[in-house]
């Protein structure tokens, strides 16, 4: 039943982070400014950090599921999202062990993934022809805000999983 | 340790294999999802159709606050719009019979303008913004259909991009490209003025009319842009937005009009989706076909 507990509250999550964005520009009415919602990642990320073990690769495996997944609900462009969150989960699973993990060095993984993350979209996104705008506009009116409001959320969710997950963990390798 | 590397190396090529072939699945032109984009976006959909619920009520709940505020000299000035509106519509009323009578007349059933409205409400927006897409919480069960036109109570804001069984995503006009192009026309007393909305500038943010038949006059500032209905699926007399200024295009032949859409685009909740009674163009060719017997059948009697 725990077991069933983490792709649960990732799917609710990326159902969550559509809500939000169409909450978020009903109000603020913010167009110069683009804020695109990676909650999903950043849980991932949380995964990756707080919950794998050495040996155990769930961040890699649920950035690929789930961001398979995005890109069937919200942009009818299959494969961006997959390859964007597995490569950066990939990225992450490397560099990660370097850290001791607490909630600045998640921000700082947080911080880099995003970008990793969307620059690689947008890369695949410009190269297909979607998106033409100049690179350095692209930078400071949706990267950067991109990453600031996503790592808002990581502040948010970090209280609720830096205990949890590295419990389950214990109970997970326990168990087998 | 090496061929725990290869097995790596393995792993990310065919990922990269099946990557690029799932762009290039998805960019093909397809209008109905596969099966299991299907369920999986019914899933999410249904969950977020739950998370709105309560949002919903805190949304109006805040919006009543600040309706209650300007109440008093709303209420003033609809009551002077009442007493103007009965007037017309009992001038309405005596319109629409006379417009049935003489349909009756000429044995035309549906007109380009007349359409069947399924009413829905957006639960969520497409996080990647580039794409300008919204979900609503109405599918295939209800009658939605891809292509159909999306409107809410000020004008036109998109249309059906495709379709699940209980959700269905909608293409906003902000993120209409070449591909998506709408007839349009603006009324005047002696010619209208027709053209094709070609797509949208993100720049000027205005929508692109190029203008195919011009009438005398300029086309002046603020002049209303509804859909003509010529295009074949979306119905005529739909408002798209209002002009806003007139260039030459690129070689000076023809004149291309900005038009600032009628409906916030940022501030979506209730829509509604246009169904066109009359067969859109990719309908059946059989119905037609006997539509014509039957015409025949009729001349016939009357000879």
């Amino acid at each position: 039943m725990k077991k069933a507990l983490i792709p649960l509250s990732l799917l609710i999550v990326l159902a969550l982070q559509g809500v939000a964005i169409e909450i978020a520009t009903s109000f603020t009415s913010m167009q110069d400014v683009y804020i695109i919602a990676h909650w999903v990642l950043v849980f991932v990320i949380c995964i990756s950090l707080l919950f794998d073990s050495e040996s155990s690769y769930y961040g890699i495996v649920y950035g690929v599921i789930f961001g398979l997944l995005i890109d069937i609900v919200y942009t009818d462009m299959l494969g961006t999202y997959m390859l964007g969150y597995g490569l950066t989960m990939f990225i992450l699973q490397g560099v990660k062990h370097v850290f001791f993990t607490n909630i600045y060095t998640t921000m700082l993984m947080v911080a880099v993934g995003i970008m990793v993350a969307d620059l690689f979209i947008h890369g695949i996104y410009a190269m297909v022809g979607i998106v033409d705008i100049p690179f350095w506009v692209y930078v400071w009116t949706r990267l950067l805000p991109t990453v600031l409001a996503n790592l808002i959320f990581l502040i948010v969710l970090y209280p609720f999983v830096y205990r949890r997950f590295p419990r389950w963990r214990m109970e997970y390798t326990d168990g087998k | 340790m090496s061929f725990f590397r290869k097995k790596q190396m393995f792993i990310f090529l065919i990922g990269i294999i099946i990557v690029i072939g799932l762009i290039g699945y998805s960019l093909q032109d397809r209008s109905k999802r596969s099966l299991p984009e299907q369920f999986i976006s019914d899933t999410v959909g249904f969950i977020q159709q739950g998370v709105n619920i309560p949002i919903r009520y805190v949304k109006t709940f805040f919006s009543n606050i600040s309706n209650v505020k300007d109440t008093y000299n709303e209420n003033k000035i609809l009551k002077e719009k009442v007493s103007e509106y009965k007037t017309l519509l009992y001038d309405n009323q005596i319109l629409e019979e006379e417009n049935e009578e003489l349909k009756k007349l000429i044995a035309q059933q549906d007109s380009l303008h007349e359409y069947d409205s399924i009413q829905a409400n957006v639960i969520a927006r497409s996080p990647e913004r580039w794409l300008h897409q919204v979900t609503i919480n109405k599918g295939a069960d209800a009658g939605v259909e891809a292509n159909m036109a999306v409107i809410t109570a000020d004008g036109m804001v998109g249309k059906v991009l495709s379709v699940s069984h209980n959700s269905s995503t909608v293409q906003l006009l902000t993120g209409f490209d070449e591909f998506n192009r709408i007839a349009a026309t603006i009324k005047r007393d002696d010619k209208d003025v027709y053209g094709v909305i070609e797509q949208y500038d993100e720049e000027r943010e205005a929508l692109l009319l190029k203008i195919i038949e011009e009438s005398d006059s300029d086309l002046e500032k603020g002049e209303v842009v509804l859909s003509s209905g010529m295009g074949g699926v979306f119905p005529s007399g739909l408002p798209i937005g209002e002009v806003e200024e007139v260039i030459p295009d690129q070689y000076g032949l023809t004149k291309t009009a900005l038009i600032k859409p009628a409906a916030n685009m940022y501030a979506i909740h209730h829509v509604i989706v246009v169904d066109r009674k009359l067969d859109t163009t990719d309908g059946e060719e059989e119905e037609i076909i006997e539509d014509e017997e039957e015409d025949n059948e009729e001349k016939d009697d009357e000879e």
